[in-house]
């Protein structure tokens, strides 16, 4: 999993709690690369559910919720640090389908080596659009967290109702109305 | 902050900064390399632009790039030699490159290119206004998601100026073949005029002499008249008498119209040789005619009489129905010729004490007619069969055989007549050769 996405989370943490907790969490986890994350790298993606399990426990904040909060914040960083790969002028279906049609193929030739999550979207009509994710990690929420900002950031207004497709947070799709 | 979490945060923050350091050096000779790559692949795309741009200005034939609608967007070189130069310049319509009559079938390629590659005869419009021939081949091509057309347009003046003067060649080439022919056959021609001349000669000398011998007895006869009363009877008889000896009416009355006979049919002779190496040797006009196939085999048979009648008789069966093939009387007479000397020769390497026989007859086909010539010759060798008509070969001894007369017989039957040719032949018993050849009506449908 790339380094932004721990660097990101750890700075949610500091801004939503507190830097002591932070490094708590991360004395605390024994990680094997020791919690020095840099946004360029690359690391073990269960290092972060070590650190949002072990935050879950100390917050008593269920993990699902830290995942899709966290997904709000990672938007607006990934926005604010990519913006390139965002076209304002978009509509939020637009930019969906682009996810897996543009975005990930840019990652991909910056980082050959990263392992993403399939996205693929179903289109029925203008107003209704299904996203179907699929990853080798657990973060089906963290995608919904995404959705849900990518809404926001595109100021429309949705309804989305998700289904899971397996049981460990690692498939699931998200039919996406738009309310009129 | 608790100040061993402080610390904590910044060996942390320490050890990810060397983290990104590394990564980032990492990177940057990553990108240093693939900027090299790319340089490396720049050069070699600048080098395969140059070369295609090279072998497109310096291609010999005219290539052109025209928009959907027809206009011109891109031509080589070699398109300002053959076209007007505004048309291609302003970037008009190509179909202003075509003659006013082809102009609908330059508008079709347009749209649709030619069908697989394949290419048009077409006439185009050079830049002194004339009109000159081309092959055009069109392509359809999608450019920048536009449909777009190739046009490669080779012009083909030269090419028939070429067809034009081979063709002379082939007509120079078939008469020089000809001509060959008749020095091969002269020393008989001239035995065969020879002949006739001779007994001609004799008896013309023979009329002169019985002539001069007859006015001395009609001078006798006239002197007894006028001294019919005169005293010297008995001189006058005994002269008369010697005259008419000397005359011998009886003998004359009897030889002279033989004489005459004789004399005329050596002169018919004659004059049926010449004319038949007259209509042997006939150039023609390069232009295919009717042949009556009958005619032909007599005047050929006729030329080349003294190659054959030491050796064997020759006889024909020659149906008088026949419809006349088209093609040229000189190749025709040529192919006659071969056969009937390659029979003769076979006849001769057999060296049997007796005459052979060389036999040629026609009949009519559905299709056209068949030519059949036989001999009782040697006959052909099978390991011998398949290369007969090859050029150069031949298995008679040197000076008698080139090896060109089944090759020729059998281009100008195959080719030029659109017949075919089939051999028979046994060895130490003889061979025929069959020629079935399509009539003037059968061509006609054919072409």
């Amino acid at each position: 999993m790339k380094g932004i996405v721990f660097t990101e989370f750890l700075e949610l943490v500091d801004e939503t709690f507190s830097p002591d907790l932070t490094e708590e969490l991360i004395l605390e986890c024994e990680l094997p690369s020791g919690g020095a994350y840099t946004a360029i790298g690359t690391y073990d993606h269960r290092e972060l559910i070590t650190l949002v399990v072990a935050l879950s426990k100390r917050t008593e904040i269920p993990v699902p919720v830290l995942v899709k909060t966290f997904g709000k914040h990672l938007f607006k960083s990934l926005v604010r640090s990519f913006p390139v790969l965002v076209d304002a002028k978009q509509d939020l279906f637009d930019f969906l389908h682009s996810v897996e049609n543009y975005i990930h193929v840019e990652v991909r030739k910056l980082y050959p080596e990263a392992q993403l999550p399939k996205i693929s979207c179903e289109q029925s009509n203008a107003d209704r659009l299904v996203l179907h994710y699929q990853s080798r990690c657990p973060f089906a929420h963290l995608a919904e967290g995404l959705i849900e900002e990518s809404a926001v950031y595109f100021k429309t207004a949705v309804e989305i109702e998700r289904r899971d497709d397996g049981s460990a947070d690692t498939a699931a799709s998200f039919a996406i109305t738009k309310r009129v | 902050m608790d100040q061993n979490l402080l610390l904590h945060r910044y060996n942390r923050e320490k050890r990810a900064r060397q983290a990104a350091e590394e990564l980032m050096e990492k990177k940057s000779y990553e990108l240093f390399l693939a900027h090299n790559n790319l340089h490396k692949h720049a050069d070699q795309f600048a080098a395969q632009s140059e070369q295609l741009e090279s072998i497109l200005e310096n291609a010999g034939v005219a290539i052109l790039i025209a928009d959907g609608g027809g206009a011109v967007m891109r031509f080589n070189q070699h398109s300002l030699e053959l076209f007007p130069q505004d048309i291609l310049s302003k970037g008009l319509s190509i179909i202003d490159l075509f003659a006013e009559e082809h102009q609908p079938t330059a508008t079709h390629l347009v749209t649709c290119g030619s069908s697989s590659g394949e290419s048009l005869d077409l006439k185009g419009v050079n830049h002194a206004g004339s009109l000159f021939p081309m092959e055009v081949t069109v392509s359809k091509i999608s450019l920048h998601e536009e449909h777009h057309t190739i046009w490669i347009c080779r012009d083909l003046s030269q090419r028939e100026k070429a067809e034009a003067r081979r063709r002379e060649l082939e007509k120079e080439l078939s008469q020089a073949q000809k001509m060959e022919a008749l020095g091969t056959l002269a020393s008989g021609i001239a035995h065969e005029i020879n002949t006739p001349i001779q007994f001609v000669q004799d008896n013309i000398r023979f009329l002169q002499e019985s002539f001069e011998d007859i006015v001395g007895l009609l001078g006798k006869y006239r002197q007894a008249v006028s001294v019919l009363e005169a005293t010297q009877k008995e001189a006058l008889l005994s002269g008369f008498n010697a005259a008419d000896k000397e005359a011998d009416l009886d003998f004359l009355k009897e030889e002279l119209p033989e004489c005459h006979e004789q004399s005329l049919e050596g002169i018919q002779r004659i004059g049926k040789i010449v004319s038949a190496i007259k209509e042997f040797s006939h150039p023609g006009n390069g232009e295919d005619v009717d042949i009556d196939v009958n005619e032909a085999i007599k005047t050929t048979s006729i030329v080349s009489h003294n190659q054959w009648k030491y050796v064997a008789d020759l006889t024909t069966d020659l149906a008088p129905d026949l419809h006349p093939i088209k093609g040229n009387p000189g190749d025709f007479n040529q192919v006659v010729l071969n056969l009937i000397v390659n029979a003769a020769h076979a006849i001769e390497e057999k060296k049997s004490p007796e005459l052979g026989a060389i036999h040629i007859s026609t009949s009519a086909t559905s299709t056209g007619l068949l030519l059949e010539i036989s001999d009782t010759g040697c006959g052909i060798a099978e390991d011998h069969l398949k290369r007969i008509y090859d050029p150069f070969f031949t298995t008679k001894e040197v000076g008698k055989g080139t090896g060109q007369g089944l090759a020729i017989t059998y281009n100008i039957i195959s080719k030029k007549l659109g017949g075919t040719i089939h051999v028979e032949t046994e060895e130490g018993t003889g061979t025929t050769f069959r020629l079935s050849i399509p009539t003037h009506a059968r061509q006609g449908i054919l072409s």
